[in-house]
């Protein structure tokens, strides 16, 4: 008792000392959360894009498909046990389908929920094997021993809704896979719990015959390649590292065509996203699938718009009469689902919407864009751009009407200012062939060569974005560049940051193999 | 193109910019808080975006707030959203984040105003009507305050909106209901440490209340996985620990948190530890630190008033600075928890027509918190009327015999009393005067006809 006496008196010493500089030190009232972080509903990218794997690319066109991505939980350092990263069983996640082009895209609508059993509470890691377990190998029954968690999920194909005051009616509502509960993919701990990783992720590749789609639900590795603490840092771009061109770079992070020409180098940015994983929902469906008319895609049919959506559940706050315990009550919310987050074209969130209206917009239909029209018109990133390249360069002048016609608008559409529906879509033509993989460029469309010439057709690569969107095609430099206008795409501006070091993956779900969490590293600019 | 001038020039002016407003560096690695105001300073510094980057670098510092429970960081908080309405005084940003601070800061009628201005700025912002419900149920306005929290739920159905549902079905005597939704709100908060442990903190807490000390012990663990050396989960299972006769583990669990965090509560919790545990020279010590801390606070103002004035009710000290403290919370807030503590206050002072007035306000709820009806039953034995003192002090023991290490056995005791047919005398009153039970409608009864669960 003598020694834990004597150390009572120095720490009552010690925080008398503390008490003198800092005088009732610590919080007293019930402080709830408040500005939290909800990675389970955190949409991070959408993907759409014809499918480019050998299979759909020897397809006839009529015959074609194609896959629909949503990633969430972004940002999942591989290491972090001991439970690892999942889809959340109380998130209603969506993939929406406009196939009219009339903006509402209740057309076709993909539903995902997921369900968690715990197999064995008592184990020390949610995932075990290559130890007192056999390596885990299978998703289920023999070899799944190691898992003491499973994630399943069900998929729910809604068609032909109408939006009437009280919400969506739909005519159709189909459960997929025969309604089966189908399982997930963990995530990738490691080489000794899971020898044969991508064994796994074929068992979670499910195909549904009678409806020819295809789905996978579980972890695959971050390809968004982007220098986000300095697109962030108010598009303050990276340029320390570039080569100086007298006169011309710093400040503005202009390239040379050789430079932007390359597409397998990062050549100045930090690639914030290096060695990060993402989960992954994909779904690949037919075209006549999608199509208004269930033919295939032709110039009147098409093209569709696609957006994504997560909700959460209602819970009842009241309890009835107090003191009586109603549980009956405490779900009665549980059919009530609101939005709280949405994506589709990339950054809009991040770097069009004002902070302020962020949460608002996230909780908004894609079709209500009307009432975020200024923070198009008005881009704030264009005058950041600005004001970092200074007088010398031209960033064109708001209203942009070209930003709101590339993000809210149909090609086809009437293209007067005031004209709508104006709906944040992303816009596929799905009557453009998929690019086969070894000549997808990270620009697209806006590809060229080292002279700075469009590379010409058919060696050119129509099928990335702004036509839909690819898991490879590099959105940061193109964003950047629409948002600065014509000098910047003359000047090739970009973050420094083209490529993802594990390339292009040929096959669904078109995103690569996770990096598993004992040998995951994060890769600065020049390290190998 | 030609040479142009450089965005960002480093230097004086802009290291007075950040001056006051940046907390001392933690020797520990960086909390997502820490690096919140890191990159929040950064903009600052760099002298683009402000105003917005002060509003950040606000709600950053409110956010390390919660890891560290240190006042100072509502300080910088209040000022770096000073430096933002400098620059534009009608920042709506700076609105509803300087509701968040004045909640912090126990003005919760400022907050509540701030939280009305932006909710008339912006009324589809759900983080108003989080800020409003929070100020509101400080002040005692429950029905107020459960429809923001409605509204609030429809607006962003999330942790934010999920935990203060759980607190309206609690204060409402639907402990399993509130258990249910944080059990949802965790299982939805994964990626978010302090979030998540506070969460299962507050789980822990509704366990304990309902007397369930196993399960409070687990919760209180995950909170720690979640977040290591959390102050407010290892008082949780300090507490638990001390529930259980561990004395010693209790005693290492108070000494990190007080370590952590020297709140006034936490070291009189270790002291009841000590004094249970037969050592009073210790427990003295302790308490003797909590009066030093009480002095340093009645200096320099502190939002510690009601659990000073509980301690000292609780342990016989300073009775009349525990009724200045308990009257002073009260005029501030008006909320359950003020009004038992003023009872409490009253009653050890000898003033027990108007303690029972108190705790009668205290359980207005028919909130199932074995604290208010341990007042309420000592307060009613002391007003001669046993047969209701009894029943409040069966109440709480039932609720949770385990309540208070010290406390409880009082309720034991006084209540084998009052079953005794014994007449009351309590430590430190006049004498007993008899007088007619039952003027009052009895609190008791409505609430037991269905609160357990």
């Amino acid at each position: 008792m003598q020694t834990s006496r004597w150390t009572a008196s120095l720490v009552a010493v010690a925080l008398a000392s503390a008490l003198a500089s800092a005088p009732g030190r610590a919080a007293s009232h019930r402080e709830a959360p408040l500005m939290t972080l909800d990675p389970g509903a955190d949409i991070t990218d959408v993907y759409a894009f014809v499918s480019y794997d050998q299979a759909n690319l020897d397809r006839a066109p009529a015959d074609r498909k194609v896959t629909l991505i949503m990633n969430v939980v972004p940002g999942q350092e591989p290491g972090s046990g001991p439970n690892y990263f999942a889809f959340d069983d109380n998130v209603l996640y969506e993939i929406k389908v406009d196939n009219d082009r009339d903006g509402t895209s209740s057309d076709v609508i993909y539903q995902f929920r997921f369900q968690t059993e715990v197999t064995n509470p008592d184990q020390f890691l949610a995932t075990l094997g290559g130890g007192p377990l056999p390596p885990v190998s299978r998703l289920e029954g023999d070899g799944s021993e190691g898992l003491s968690r499973k994630q399943r999920f069900t998929v729910t194909e809604i068609r032909d809704c109408k939006f009437r005051n009280k919400g969506p009616k739909c005519r159709s509502r189909t459960p997929l896979f025969g309604g089966r509960i189908l399982p997930t993919v963990p995530s990738n701990i490691g080489p000794r719990t899971m020898p044969g990783y991508e064994s796994l992720v074929a068992q979670g590749i499910h195909v549904d015959d009678e409806t020819g789609i295809r789905v996978f639900a579980g972890q695959r590795a971050e390809t968004f390649a982007i220098d986000l603490g300095a697109v962030f840092d108010t598009v303050f771009l990276r340029v320390e590292n570039a080569t100086p061109i007298p006169m011309l770079r710093p400040p503005l992070p202009i390239q040379t065509a050789a430079e932007d020409a390359n597409d397998f180098a990062n050549p100045f940015g930090v690639n914030n996203f290096s060695g990060f994983n993402v989960n992954t929902i994909a779904i690949e469906v037919p075209i006549t699938r999608l199509t208004m008319d269930g033919q295939p895609a032709n110039a009147t049919n098409g093209t569709i718009g696609v957006w994504t959506a997560t909700s959460r559940q209602m819970v009842t706050v009241r309890s009835g009469i107090p003191g009586k315990v109603d549980r009956d009550r405490l779900l009665e919310g549980a059919k009530s689902f609101r939005q709280v987050s949405r994506m589709a074209n990339p950054l809009v969130n991040e770097l069009i919407i004002p902070i302020g209206l962020k949460d608002l917009w996230n909780a908004t239909d894609a079709n209500a864009e009307t009432q975020f029209l200024d923070a198009y018109r008005n881009l704030a990133i264009a005058g950041a751009l600005q004001a970092i390249a200074g007088p010398a360069v031209t960033v064109p002048d708001p209203p942009r009407e070209d930003v709101v016609r590339l993000l809210l608008k149909y090609d086809d559409q009437d293209p007067s200012p005031d004209v709508g529906p104006f709906s944040e879509l992303l816009r596929l033509d799905m009557t453009v062939p998929p690019t086969s993989p070894n000549l997808i460029a990270r620009l697209g469309p806006f590809a060229h060569d080292a002279d700075g010439d469009p590379t010409p057709t058919p060696a050119g690569d129509p099928a990335g974005f702004p036509n839909g969107r690819r898991p490879n095609d590099d959105v940061t430099d193109l964003v950047v560049r629409v948002a600065g206008g014509p000098d910047f795409f003359a000047n090739f501006v970009g973050d420094g940051v083209g490529v993802q070091e594990q390339g292009i993956t040929p096959d669904f779900p078109f995103l690569p193999t996770p990096h598993d969490g004992r040998n995951r590293r994060h890769r600065d600019p020049g390290e190998e | 193109m030609p040479t142009l001038v450089p965005a960002c020039r480093p230097g004086r002016a802009l290291a007075l910019a950040l001056a006051g407003l940046l907390p001392v560096p933690a020797l520990a690695a960086p909390s997502p808080a820490d690096r919140a105001i890191a990159a929040a300073a950064r903009r600052v510094q760099n002298g683009r975006a402000l105003p917005d980057a002060y509003v950040e670098l606000a709600a950053a510092l409110m956010k390390k707030s919660r890891e560290s429970a240190d006042p100072a960081d509502y300080r910088r908080a209040a000022a770096a959203l000073d430096r933002a309405v400098a620059l534009d005084p009608q920042h709506y940003g700076a609105l509803r984040v300087r509701a968040w601070v004045l909640l912090g800061q126990h003005d919760f009628r400022g907050a509540r105003a701030a939280a009305e201005q932006a909710l008339a700025r912006e009324p589809r912002d759900w983080w108003n009507y989080a800020t409003l419900a929070d100020a509101l149920s400080e002040l005692g306005e429950y029905d107020r305050a459960t429809t923001a929290v409605e509204r609030l739920m429809e607006l962003r159905p999330g942790i934010a909106a999920y935990t203060r549902a759980a607190f309206v079905r609690a204060l409402t005597g639907d402990r399993a209901g509130a258990i249910a939704i944080l059990e949802r709100a965790a299982a939805g908060s994964t990626g978010d440490a302090e979030g998540l442990a506070w969460t299962l903190v507050h789980l822990g807490h509704e366990r304990f209340a309902g007397g369930e000390l196993g399960a409070a012990a687990l919760v209180y663990a995950r909170a720690l996985a979640a977040l290591p050396e959390y102050h407010l989960a290892l008082g949780g299972l300090a507490r638990v620990r001390a529930a259980e006769g561990r004395f010693g583990e209790a005693i290492a669990l108070y000494r990190r948190a007080v370590a952590l965090v020297p709140a006034p509560d936490l070291v009189a919790a270790l002291g009841d530890v000590h004094a249970a545990a037969g050592d009073a020279d210790e427990a003295e010590e302790q308490y003797a630190l909590v009066e030093q801390m009480g002095r340093l606070a009645a200096a320099a103002g502190s939002t510690h008033g009601r659990q000073l004035a509980l301690f000292y009710a609780d342990h016989d000290r300073q009775l009349p600075e525990a009724l200045r403290l308990a009257r002073q919370e009260a005029a501030m807030r008006g909320d359950i928890y003020s009004d038992d503590a003023l009872a409490w206050a009253l009653y050890r002072n000898g003033r027990f027509a108007e303690a029972a007035r108190a705790a009668h306000r205290a359980l207005r709820l028919g909130t199932p918190d074995a604290a208010l009806h341990y007042h309420a039953g000592m307060i009613a034995a002391a007003l001669g009327r046993p047969r209701r003192g009894a029943a409040h002090l069966r109440r709480a023991l039932a609720l949770n015999s385990h309540f208070d290490l010290l406390q409880a056995p009082t309720a034991r005791d006084t209540l084998a009393a009052l079953e005794a047919g014994l007449v009351l005398r309590t430590g430190n009153t006049a004498p007993h005067r008899p007088r007619p039970a039952a003027d009052l409608p009895e609190p008791a009864a409505r609430v037991a006809s269905g609160g357990t669960s």
